[in-house]
């Protein structure tokens, strides 16, 4: 590592294909991982591929806050409260219901007030392990509310949410989509240093007032666009030509043999019926049909 | 002990002492010698100090330092968690409702907090070798909305060019109904059709009402004959001068000259008569401005008009 990564690409092609591990070794080299590296450090489920991470809540489809329960392993049944969300493993941390390990750690890593070398670690648990569990009305007790374990979600139109500040689909029960599960109250956090208010965001002080005047300093337009730019020039030159044309395939032998037959026989003569091909053709013909009638 | 005599190569031979040649008697001792013009330190006047050792404690960085620029709050790192990483980028439609100046100020506010995150990034990427890509996705948030300006006042320029385009062959038609609509206005609503006249000038020719902000170009001269014309149409009916003159200019006024005296006159009746005047006087001298010269006379005009009212201004004020 040069440490200039961020600055240059040179060899960046080269680092991407170390990167590319072939497919039929990765299981090679995550047992490799799992070996040598330190069992506090190993996830308990698997990494994502960078391509593979969750983006966005549709993927993730529980968000911190939500109860769910867990359905394999030694810890099934155990209803928790998500904790966090595990980017590296697509995973879900668990509070201390849930599913956990206790392993060594080295003396350097120990965190203040510790005392002993084992320590017990929230495992991540997968999506597909857990079940969303969810308080609604119970149809057979008017008034009374029952807690379900939802099989499944699906999601159904959006609206925007305060504590998200963002868009966020509503998060429907499948088979059942009137039922609608509430996300979460996430924690209130304060608005970041870089943030700009609501209010100053919307107020507009952009407003046309003349066609006479470009609403732009022209000194500015340059930095703004190209005014040379091939994109808009609108002819093609013959570099681009070039790059956008497919080269000529070269012919075979065999092909340049055939294509040199036939320019042979159509240079060559017609060849005309004579009049005792015609005969012979004629009295071949009588033949035969004198013999069949 | 030898002394060595600098000089060029062919005076340092003429000079040079052999055997042969006499010592040169001293030079004789001149009482009016003038002082060095420059002090150096061959004068002998150099202090000589106790060295000062190179420590961090003696050098002092001024608080208004410019390289201050980049870091933030004089922090030599921020830490992870003292990065806003919830914000997000602003969205084209918010950026398309501000103003240039607006959209300039942030730009140049994302501009200085990407040179304080590279800042950050490189120390951590080269001297600490992290690879961490905490700062970078910060940075990479404010690139958003640094193309996305970039973006909307491109949009912007594209808009105004098409719509000036378009408003080529439809102009004509709407300063038609425009004038048949000012001149229709009965006179009771002077003060309201003047203003709408104000606001035409400034959208259709881009003449501002404040005259130190116009430049003097074809739109200018234009603009300011048109509105001429149309406010003499406009007093016409109530004043015999204003009619004459019409008449007289075959119902619009073509001199660039004419046109400035009629368009800086105030909106009223007296100064209308008063504008008038002064034309036909101006005609009376048989004085015009060539077309080719209008652009620069009218220039000058405008100049001397707008320093008349600033000294105007400054008078009062004191």
């Amino acid at each position: 590592m040069s440490g200039y990564q961020h600055l240059s690409k040179a060899g960046s092609r080269f680092l991407k294909q170390v990167e590319n591990r072939p497919k039929h070794l990765v299981d090679h080299f995550k047992k490799f991982e799992e070996k040598s590296m330190p069992s506090f450090l190993v996830p308990s489920i698997s990494r994502v591929e960078d391509s593979e991470r969750f983006q966005s809540v549709r993927e993730w489809k529980y968000m911190p806050g939500d109860r769910v329960v867990v359905t394999k392993g030694r810890w099934k049944g155990q209803v928790c409260v998500i904790q966090q969300l595990d980017k590296e493993t697509n995973g879900f941390v668990l509070d201390e219901n849930g599913p956990t390990k206790t392993v060594p750690v080295p003396k350097q890593f120990w965190s203040e007030g510790q005392n002993s070398h084992m320590v017990t670690f929230p495992m991540a648990v997968a999506q597909k392990d857990v079940k969303l569990v969810a308080d609604i009305d119970d149809p057979k007790v008017p008034g009374a509310v029952k807690t379900v374990a939802v099989r499944d979600i699906v999601f159904r139109g959006s609206y925007y949410d305060d504590g998200y500040k963002k868009l966020m689909p509503l998060r429907c029960v499948s088979g059942q989509e009137d039922l609608v599960i509430p996300w979460p109250k996430p924690e209130a956090k304060p608005d970041g240093e870089l943030a700009t208010s609501g209010e100053v965001a919307r107020e507009q002080t952009f407003w046309v007032s003349s066609i006479a005047q470009s609403p732009i300093p022209q000194g500015a337009l340059l930095t703004i666009r190209n005014p040379k730019s091939k994109f808009r020039r609108g002819t093609l030159t013959a570099r681009d030509i070039a790059k956008l044309v497919a080269p000529k395939m070269p012919l075979t032998k065999a092909k340049k043999a055939f294509i040199a037959e036939k320019e042979e026989l159509a240079a060559g003569s017609k060849r005309k019926l004579s009049d005792q091909d015609k005969e012979l053709i004629g009295s071949t013909v009588l033949e035969h049909l004198s013999k069949k009638l | 002990m030898l002394s060595f005599k600098r000089g060029l190569h062919s005076t340092l031979v003429v000079c040079a002492r052999t055997k042969y040649t006499k010592p040169k008697p001293k030079p004789r001792s001149r009482p009016n010698v003038r002082p060095p013009t420059q002090a150096t330190h061959h004068s002998n006047n150099l202090n000589i100090t106790a060295p000062i050792p190179p420590a961090v404690a003696n050098i002092v960085t001024p608080e208004d330092h410019p390289l201050w620029q980049f870091f933030a709050e004089k922090k030599y790192m921020r830490k992870f968690d003292e990065l806003d990483n919830d914000s997000r980028a602003w969205s084209i439609a918010e950026l398309r409702r501000k103003s240039f100046d607006d959209l300039h100020s942030l730009w140049y506010t994302c501009l200085r907090e990407r040179n304080i995150l590279a800042r950050e990034n490189h120390l951590l990427k080269n001297d600490m070798g992290s690879n961490q890509d905490s700062y970078e996705a910060v940075a990479e948030k404010i690139r958003t909305t640094m193309w996305r300006i970039r973006h909307v006042l491109s949009e912007r320029d594209w808009a105004f060019k098409r719509a000036s385009q378009e408003f080529d062959s439809q102009k004509a038609q709407f300063l038609q109904e425009f004038e048949t609509d000012f001149l229709e206005a009965p006179a009771a609503e002077d003060e309201e059709s003047f203003e709408k006249l104000a606001r035409l000038q400034q959208s259709v020719f881009g003449i501002s009402e404040f005259i130190d902000e116009n430049t003097v170009d074809r739109a200018f001269v234009d603009g300011m004959k048109y509105v001429a014309t149309l406010k003499l149409k406009r007093f016409a009916s109530r004043q015999d001068e204003a009619r004459d003159l019409l008449e007289q200019s075959d119902h619009s006024i073509k001199d660039a000259g004419e046109a400035f005296v009629i368009f800086t006159a105030e909106n009223t009746e007296a100064a209308a008569k008063e504008a008038c005047d002064v034309v036909k006087e101006l005609r009376a001298k048989n004085s015009s401005v060539s077309r080719y010269e209008e652009l620069e006379t009218v220039s000058n005009y405008v100049k001397q008009l707008a320093a008349a009212q600033m000294e105007k201004t400054i008078s009062t004020g004191v």
